[in-house]
């Protein structure tokens, strides 16, 4: 068991998960009022981890890639490895840690069992840091279990019978779709053996497998990311999960959970089968479809939701789907579109749910109806807020608008217009949940007082709450406008593309 | 030199403006109400304008960084339109600063409108697909918070309408957009008519652009918002609305529409057809109406209407696409002049005392005769510049020239009944005793004719020079003087009734087809549980029979017929005569003109 480091640099990938799971360790056993000490903590390894990550992600755009390989069963390997595509997922994951961090940090002040909740956090955090840089299937398969695991806690941390009950609905959901991914992934090492990711498909010469045990491979891993991925019909975990603090639920929403899955269908489709292979074997139109019922579903669900945070899930449910949208459609632009989203989502919907938290933990508020004249007691948030749902409607020059372009783009390039129609639609309704919310929140008066407002002296709330929440929305503006710029999302994912299509 | 720092400052001055404003709200600074303040707000557009009147000849400006790709120049077919849409921002910024009494929501007023004239002035200038689409979005939201600015319940409902549809006509465009430009990452405005021309889906990404930019120019059919937003919002507000920014979805259309590129025959004969009935109906409509301002919502329907003529023919007939493009920009920025400087008009009126009013409607009559195309006005040259430009499918359409001159006739009727309603009504608020300077200047822009500002050099040298013309242009004119005139004493005899149509016209009916809709237990709308408790299931027959009925209640309750009590509603008691009178007309021209 021991390294065996083939490129130089083998140890940052290590360095990478080591930020994370040291700081759990210690954090766990730290006693709960050593305050300080676990703020100083937490925070020091988010900024090592995303100091670490842009130094990789920069030797990733020279074309080097670390990988650290070693022996973990006889002809299976466990491998880390940094491309391209796991820059796209760990720069996502750390940039947005280090906010999400900050935000628990201000949320839990006062709060019981921190220690635990912190331990947990950095754990799922390098769960995360591990699915991205997992360089096979067995690898990533451990990831995505440690993932369900290190989440659990954090779902149910507040201990209460509601939260609890959403909490054995999230294992019932999780374990049971990573049951179906290790079937996936044993009948297609089984057929294939044990492959690393590659960037055009570790799948060299599909002529010589079946190809219809190919394609029950392909859904089977496809079913267990779909349950994370909250794909139609298997998003029923989400809505409910929302008990959650709201930390966790950004993070469950943006970055971790829901994200992993959607990395893993990634993974599947571009490094695993390779997307011409993909098309070949004709799943990718089925998996397009699916992915439209999901956008339109979540959609309209979100519509008859009065809950804020249940409405920002259902809409998660139709904007995570983008992405698998995205890879679905054959072709660079819809690829780009896909791959783009998967940091635009992240930085929208991360801000909502910060927000989400903001008015929650400032003014009690938690119904849509109670945010009327919101704005003008908490003009920051709100403006925050603002912004993020024009992203999400895709209004530019915000990041959802760019995500949009060039789905658009891909819809028509893969000879599947009626996608345009989809997510022409999937806009509408998301004006129509989004925009009766910035009504209210600016051009109401406030008629009840709010249920139960806390002061924070000159702020319109707690510091540490409201600089993530600038932060994340100051991302969403510059994502989108600054598009065209070296190393945005959008620069990063063409990057990307450029190395999946062999053509 | 000083050129690219003139385009950089035209967009980034408004844009610093509203932030510095913003800030000052988060920190609840009393920015808003400093007057030196109000003053840089008012005359944030002037690099706009300087911008516009010549100093950037030839300089463009690439910003590979921004968006996907920005190109800003300000070519010389936009230079007319960016200069009238400044100078209409001026102008009723003066005015607000001198004359508008209402100080509420001032933050919120002045951010709407720094945003929206960013977007405006900025859209008039980028030449890259992915700004202009930005630029409109920002000027199309922005001005949410302009038209919802008295907090009324009209002016929400107004507002709803005006996001729905704006939001609406934004996914249209980005439709068109995309199906026009595939496969191109960060394509100009002008691949895009070139991309239709050799597109398989010419048609197609041509009805969307035209209808998603048709929804700002207030196209038949997608118009609902129109007479709402500019009857509840402050009338400076309908003046930007109706004078500036109505002019980016023109040139959205110029810009986009496969002008000259490609022939698409039936597509430009549906769009002169809806244009025609914008132009008949808005006058029908319009003249049945109550106040100022929404008959002068009404006008601005019946003029884009009249202006969809000359791209119809231009989508139908390649070879005139030059002429047309110069005949809509020189009517375009006629028409914007003119209202807004109505609509200032009629803010001045409102604040006036009863002698100064009669001064005020007299002026307002002779911005209206160049709306109405009397000789010797901008209005003139537009209609015969749009006549000439129309020449060469007069061939096709033979009776497409009178068919202009009967909607002259209409627009007539309209200001006339215009300025009928501002001399009756009642004054609102107090007596406002300062100067209006932004209208008077707007007045004087108007009667001096800026309309050289536009106009191509295929242009008549200069319009009524001609005797014919003179004809040409007064008969439709003198028509409706006639049918004042005989309105005037039939109504004095107590011969008919009275018509009124409600504000917002089909509107209506369609908003009570959505209100029975959800009241037929389709829960649209409204909480899941509250529909399970109510058990009510749709049924099919009701689903069909349910619209009919609808639309002939409420147009029964709607469409009231009053009998005449005051000889001010004359106009009103013989509407569906005179229209009578002119569609028999324009039939007979038809039968006319295809023998």
């Amino acid at each position: 068991m021991s390294p065996i480091p083939e490129i130089s640099g083998w140890w940052l990938p290590l360095a990478v998960l080591g930020t994370s799971l040291v700081p759990a360790l210690l954090i766990m056993l730290l006693a709960e009022h050593r305050q300080g000490v676990r703020t100083v903590l937490n925070l020091g390894a988010a900024v090592v981890k995303l100091a670490l990550v842009a130094y990789m992600t920069w030797g990733v755009a020279f074309g080097n890639n670390y990988e650290l390989r070693f022996g973990m069963m006889p002809g299976v390997d466990f491998v880390l490895r940094a491309d391209a595509m796991s820059m796209l997922f760990a720069g996502l994951s750390a940039a947005l840690w280090l906010f999400t961090t900050i935000y628990a940090i201000g949320y839990l002040e006062g709060a019981p069992n921190r220690s635990r909740f912190f331990g947990f956090f950095s754990l799922c955090v390098a769960s995360t840091m591990g699915i991205a840089l997992a360089g096979n299937l067995v690898t990533f398969l451990v990831f995505y279990e440690l993932l369900t695991l290190s989440t659990y806690p954090l779902v149910v941390h507040r201990g209460t019978p509601k939260s609890l009950n959403a909490g054995r609905t999230y294992l019932r959901y999780t374990i049971g779709g990573g049951a179906v991914l290790l079937v996936g992934v044993a009948l297609f090492t089984s057929l294939v053996g044990d492959v690393s990711f590659a960037d055009t498909g570790a799948l060299v010469s599909e002529a010589s497998y079946d190809a219809t045990l190919l394609r029950v491979a392909f859904w089977l891993l496809i079913a267990g990311l779909g349950v994370k991925a909250a794909l139609v019909p298997l998003h029923g975990w989400l809505p409910i999960a929302m008990v959650a603090p709201a930390p966790v639920s950004a993070l469950l929403h943006a970055v971790a959970v829901v994200k992993a899955g959607a990395f893993g269908i990634v993974r599947v489709v571009y490094n695993v089968y390779g997307v011409e292979t993909a098309q070949a074997l004709g799943v990718l139109f089925p998996l397009a479809v699916l992915a439209s019922i999901t956008i339109l579903w979540g959609s309209v669900r979100a519509l008859f939701q009065t809950e804020i945070k249940k409405r920002l899930a259902y809409s998660t449910i139709s904007q995570v789907s983008y992405i698998a949208l995205g890879i679905a459609l054959f072709g660079p632009w819809g690829s780009i579109g896909g791959l783009a989203h998967l940091l635009h989502q992240g930085l929208m919907k991360i801000t909502l749910f910060f927000c989400a938290g903001n008015y929650a933990e400032t003014l009690g508020v938690h119904d849509i109806a109670e945010l009327d004249g919101a704005g003008r007691r908490m003009p920051v948030t709100s403006a925050a807020f603002t912004i993020g749902a024009f992203g999400m409607i895709g209004v530019p020059p915000l990041a959802g608008f760019v995500s949009k372009w060039y789905l658009g783009l891909g819809a028509l390039e893969s000879g599947m217009p009626w996608v345009l129609g989809v997510l022409v639609l999937s806009s509408l309704l998301n004006a129509a949940y989004f925009l009766p919310i910035v009504h209210r929140l600016w051009f109401r008066p406030q008629t009840a007082p709010w249920p139960d407002e806390h002061s924070f002296g000159t702020g319109e709330t707690n510091r540490w709450l409201l600089i993530p929440t600038i932060a994340t929305a100051v991302f969403t503006v510059g994502a989108g406008v600054f598009a065209n710029m070296p190393y945005s999302p959008l620069r990063w994912a063409m990057l990307v593309v450029a190395r999946v299509y062999t053509q | 030199m000083i050129g690219v720092v003139l385009l950089v400052l035209t967009v980034a001055w408004p844009l610093a403006l509203a932030t510095m404003l913003a800030t000052s709200a988060v920190f609840r600074g009393t920015l808003q109400d400093a007057s030196w303040w109000s003053w840089l707000v008012t005359l944030a557009p002037i690099p706009a304008l300087i911008a516009a009147l010549g100093a950037t000849q030839g300089i463009r400006l690439e910003l590979p960084w921004l968006l996907l790709g920005s190109v800003w120049e300000i070519d010389p077919a936009r230079r007319a339109l960016l200069a009238a849409a400044a100078l209409v921002w001026i102008l009723a910024g003066l005015h607000m600063r001198t004359r508008f009494v209402d100080g509420t929501h001032r933050t919120s007023l002045q951010l709407g409108w720094l945003l929206a004239m960013t977007g405006n002035v900025a859209a008039m200038l980028v030449q890259d697909v992915a700004g202009f689409y930005t630029f409109f979005a920002l000027m199309s939201f922005s001005a949410y918070l302009l038209v919802v600015h008295t907090r009324t319940d009209d002016a929400f409902a107004a507002g709803r309408v005006y996001v729905a549809m704006t939001v609406f006509g934004e996914v249209l465009i980005l439709s068109g957009l995309l199906i026009a430009t595939r496969g191109l990452s960060s394509p100009l405005l002008t691949d895009v008519p070139v991309a239709i021309a050799t597109s398989s889906h010419a048609a197609i990404a041509t009805l969307c652009l035209w209808m998603g930019f048709g929804v700002k120019t207030a196209v038949v059919g997608l118009h609902f918002w129109l007479p709402g937003a500019y009857t509840h919002a402050p009338p400076p507000v309908a003046a930007v609305l109706g004078g500036a920014m109505i002019n980016a979805g023109v040139l959205g259309m110029l810009s986009t529409l496969p002008l000259g590129t490609v022939s698409l025959p039936t597509l430009g004969a549906f769009i002169i057809v809806v244009g025609l009935t914008g132009a008949f109906g808005g006058a029908l409509v319009g003249i049945m109406q109550h106040a100022s301002v929404t008959v002068l919502g009404y006008s601005s329907i019946s003029q884009m209407g009249l202006l969809m003529v000359p791209i119809g023919a231009a989508l139908h007939t390649p070879s005139i696409a030059p002429l047309a493009i110069g005949a809509v920009t020189l009517f375009a920025v006629h028409h914007g002049l003119a209202k807004a400087s109505l609509f200032l008009g009629v803010d001045t009126a409102r604040g006036s005392d009863r002698f100064s009013r009669v001064l005020v409607v007299s002026l307002c009559a002779l911005v209206g005769a160049s709306l109405a195309g009397a000789p010797f006005t901008s209005g003139a040259a537009a209609k015969l510049v749009t006549k000439y430009a129309l020449y060469d499918v007069a061939s096709v359409w033979p009776w497409l020239g009178t068919a202009l001159s009967l909607a002259a006739a209409g627009t007539t009727l309209l200001v006339v009944r215009a300025l009928w309603c501002l001399a009756h009504e009642t004054a609102e608020g107090e007596v406002v005793s300062s100067w209006p300077v932004g209208w008077l200047m707007s007045v004087g822009l108007v009667v001096l004719g800026v309309w050289s500002l536009g106009l191509p050099s295929a242009a008549p040298a200069w319009p009524g020079a001609e005797w014919l013309d003179a004809v040409s242009l007064m008969w439709p004119i003198a028509l409706a003087l006639v049918l004042v005139g005989a309105a005037a004493w039939a109504s004095s005899q107590r011969l008919l009734p009275l018509w009124r149509v409600p504000s917002g016209d089909l509107l209506v009916p369609l908003r009570a087809l959505w209100h029975w809709v959800r009241a037929q237990g389709t829960g649209i709308g409204r909480d899941p549980s509250e529909r399970a408790k109510s058990g009510a299931s749709p049924t099919l027959s009701g689903a069909v029979a349910a619209p009919v009925i609808v639309a002939l209640q409420s147009l029964r309750a709607r469409v009231r017929v009053e009998h005449p009590a005051r000889a001010d509603d004359a106009l009103r008691s013989v509407a569906p005569i005179v229209f009578g009178v002119l569609v028999v007309m324009l039939l007979l021209l038809f039968r006319f003109g295809a023998s």
